[in-house]
């Protein structure tokens, strides 16, 4: 069956592509804005910008897919759509992040859940972050603007696994709510993660990049920035790499000329580009204040059959216990299901032997929640600093402290309480010390004795986030609400690493309003 | 580096040196004990094959600190750290490497919960990714998506 491909058929006509494998040799380009990565901040940019008139050019380090490439399996899409295969970990290996690396990036293969940000949160960064402009009523339009273009809508048709989310919540009196997704004519397959075979998703890849490119913007895909070009302070451009098939540098090296660049490389990669570039940055902040919605799991074994892969991956969340004590107060949690695959649940199952593999027989009655722990509020969730290996490549050093290991038991608690709630026979909360409970009572007993732990706890996280605060202050950020660099003229920085705290909510619908928002302002100031 | 002989036969057209095959050869049949017989070669042999394509895929940086662990466990006086006994891994019998994989998943040291869930998620990575294991727990791809491929 023919699934219209709006990449096969763009690149067939006008659009400009540079394919960093098929690269032959060194070139110079030149344009008035390169925008460095193609996800939320870096793809909603190029639209607005290019629509504007301005000459843009687009480079992302990962390949130009298309649905017609998605085939819904891990082991394709792990090694070509993400960030180290899939594999990438904090330093101490004890927190598994999931990040795109393609164009589209993460928006390529998340899972579609689309909020607003929390009205507690922007508070917060009013009073705390003297990001007064960044007030609810003000982004309300650019919250609508972006609904708009990407079709969110609620999601009412639950799968088993979120509908078992609710009936746990409304047994138990907590609330929740149904999820806005950006999908259109949506097949309801499950297999957001490995990139959408239908082009229902709207992400980046199928929205904002053809728009971009349809107005004259060029796309250098298999292309990474290695550093920004500077000379007496001021901001000439970036010289980039040529990768190759494998993603490895080919050795060729593309220079870009631009009046302004916005790094939109995400919130591991952008603080990257900055270190590299070894910019100024007087009270190094550069990678600082990195947060992750560290996230902790607890599986249950159902009677029925759930079938947690199948069907749109989240369309119920519950918010009961992410403001309970107040912003500033004790660690929050989300609580959300997550789609779930055979890798994805293998590798991240704890256990091994007879007892990992009975647990994978019985994958079909299993359902997993997740609860994402809410850092960056409070003093003592400080997050993780983005450090440079010695090859360039970035890693995040993110240990963890008692205050969110208080917040992990408690949400490993709640977890419990919720499944049972729900009707499961057996709970295994992922943790090397568990084992499948049999009750609330007496998984309430194990669970307090735990020990919460790197390397014992099972810790993940889909929503990488700052590392380039903004904020009203100087001496704590790097950025103003505008993105705009402080330290270096003709630098703004536009993706998920400006986030001053993590969100207590899944951050793509946040990324395009700011960045819907900031790429409109920075079109007045290079006309100005 | 390796200080122990290897006792099987590597496969020669793989990444991973024989030294490096030889700590999966050993592991794999507990990690997947029920599932893959200790005796039965070939399935450890096509297991070790996608191991190593994985491998492969991962990062630079991945692949090095995995090639250390690797090393590690394959000379001596790693082995004699991390196992706490100086028998060889191929003279553990399953029962003890099983035991052995217990202890290192609970461990006080974090750098043998590192090296336990490292091997951990290797393995099963490259086990699962083979759509022949899926039956073995029910999972299949949507039926509404055989249309998507089927005429292509
Ligand atoms: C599996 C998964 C599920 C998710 N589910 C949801 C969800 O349901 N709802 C939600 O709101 N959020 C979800 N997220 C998170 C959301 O997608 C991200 O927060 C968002 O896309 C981040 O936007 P960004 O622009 O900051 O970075 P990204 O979208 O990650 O884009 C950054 C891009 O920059 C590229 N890049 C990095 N360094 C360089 C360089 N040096 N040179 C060139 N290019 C570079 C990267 O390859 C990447 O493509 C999910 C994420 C994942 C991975």
């Amino acid at each position: 069956m023919m699934i219209s491909d709006p990449i096969t058929q763009g690149l067939a006509s006008a659009w400009q592509h540079l394919d960093g494998a098929l690269q032959q040799d060194a070139q110079h380009l030149e344009c008035d804005v390169l925008i460095v990565g193609s996800g939320a901040g870096g793809g909603m940019c190029a639209q607005v910008l290019a629509e504007a008139g301005l000459a843009v050019i687009l480079v992302e380090q990962g390949p130009l897919k298309s649905s017609q490439d998605f085939k819904l399996q891990e082991r394709y899409a792990y090694p070509d759509l993400y960030q180290e295969s899939a594999a990438r970990k904090t330093k101490d290996k004890a927190i598994r992040i999931f990040q795109g690396r393609c164009v589209g990036g993460s928006t390529t293969v998340n899972w579609t859940t689309s909020l607003r940000t929390p009205e507690p949160t922007l508070q917060h960064w009013q009073q705390h972050w003297g990001l007064s402009p960044l007030s609810g009523a003000a982004l309300a339009p650019y919250f609508a603007k972006a609904e708009q273009m990407l079709n969110i809508q609620p999601w009412l048709n639950h799968n088993p696994n979120n509908a078992l989310l609710a009936k746990g919540c409304e047994k138990l009196n907590w609330s929740y709510q149904s999820i806005p997704r950006n999908v259109k004519q949506c097949w309801d397959l499950g297999y957001c993660g490995m990139g959408c075979p239908t082009n229902a998703k709207q992400s980046m890849l199928v929205t904002a990049i053809p728009a971009a490119l349809n107005a004259g913007a060029r796309i250098l895909s298999r292309f990474s920035v290695e550093r920004l070009l500077i000379k007496q302070q001021q901001l000439q451009g970036a010289s980039l790499q040529a990768l190759d098939a494998k993603l490895r540098p080919s050795g060729i090296t593309v220079t870009v000329r631009a009046r302004q660049v916005v790094l939109a490389a995400g919130a591991i990669g952008s603080p990257a580009v900055l270190l590299r570039s070894k910019v100024p940055d007087p009270y190094q902040l550069v990678g600082k204040r990195t947060f992750l919605h560290p996230s902790v799991m607890s599986g249950a074994l159902f009677t029925q059959t759930v079938n947690s892969h199948q069907g749109a991956p989240q369309s119920v969340y519950s918010d009961h216990f992410v403001w309970q004590d107040g912003a500033e107060g004790e660690c929050g949690y989300k609580m959300e299901v997550p789609p779930v695959h055979p890798i994805l649940l293998a590798t991240t199952l704890s256990g091994f032997g007879h007892f990992h593999q009975q647990l994978m027989a019985r994958y079909p009655h299993l359902q997993v929640t997740i609860a994402l722990l809410r850092d960056g509020f409070h003093p003592d969730s400080p997050g993780g600093t983005v450090q440079l290996r010695e090859d360039g490549s970035p890693v995040l050093d993110y240990p963890l402290h008692e205050f969110m290991w208080r917040g992990a038991r408690r949400a490993l608690l709640s977890m419990a309480e919720l499944q049972f709630a729900a009707g499961a026979r057996r709970v295994f909360p992922l943790h090397e010390q568990a084992r499948l409970y049999r009750s609330w009572s007496e998984a309430k007993q194990a669970i307090a004795s735990l020990p919460m732990q790197a390397l014992a706890t099972r810790l993940a996280s889909a929503h990488v986030m700052g590392g380039c605060a903004m904020g009203g202050d100087e001496r704590s950020s790097l950025v103003d609400h505008q993105g705009q660099y402080r330290w270096l003229s003709g630098l703004t920085v536009i993706d998920g690493s400006v986030f001053p705290t993590s969100l207590g909510a899944n951050p793509q619908l946040t990324i395009y309003a700011l960045a819907l928002r900031n790429a409109e302002l920075l079109v007045k100031r290079l006309r100005g | 580096m390796a200080d122990f002989p290897v006792t099987f036969e590597p496969a020669e057209q793989l990444k991973l040196k024989a030294s490096e095959q030889q700590i999966f050869w050993w592991f794999i049949p507990a990690f997947l004990d029920g599932v893959i017989e200790p005796q039965d070669s070939q399935a450890k042999r096509a297991l070790l094959q996608r191991i190593d394509q994985a491998f492969q895929s991962l990062s630079s940086a991945t692949q090095a600190e995995l090639r250390q662990l690797l090393e590690l466990l394959a000379s001596r006086a790693g082995w004699l750290l991390l196992s706490a006994g100086l028998t060889p891994l191929s003279e553990l019998s399953l029962q003890q490497r099983l035991l052995l994989l217990e202890q290192w998943q609970q461990h006080y040291l974090q750098l043998l919960r590192q090296a336990y869930q490292g091997l951990h998620e290797i393995i099963y990575a490259a086990w699962y990714g083979d759509p022949t294991t899926w039956p073995a727990i029910s999972y299949q791809l949507p039926v509404a998506a055989k249309v998507l491929f089927d005429d292509q």
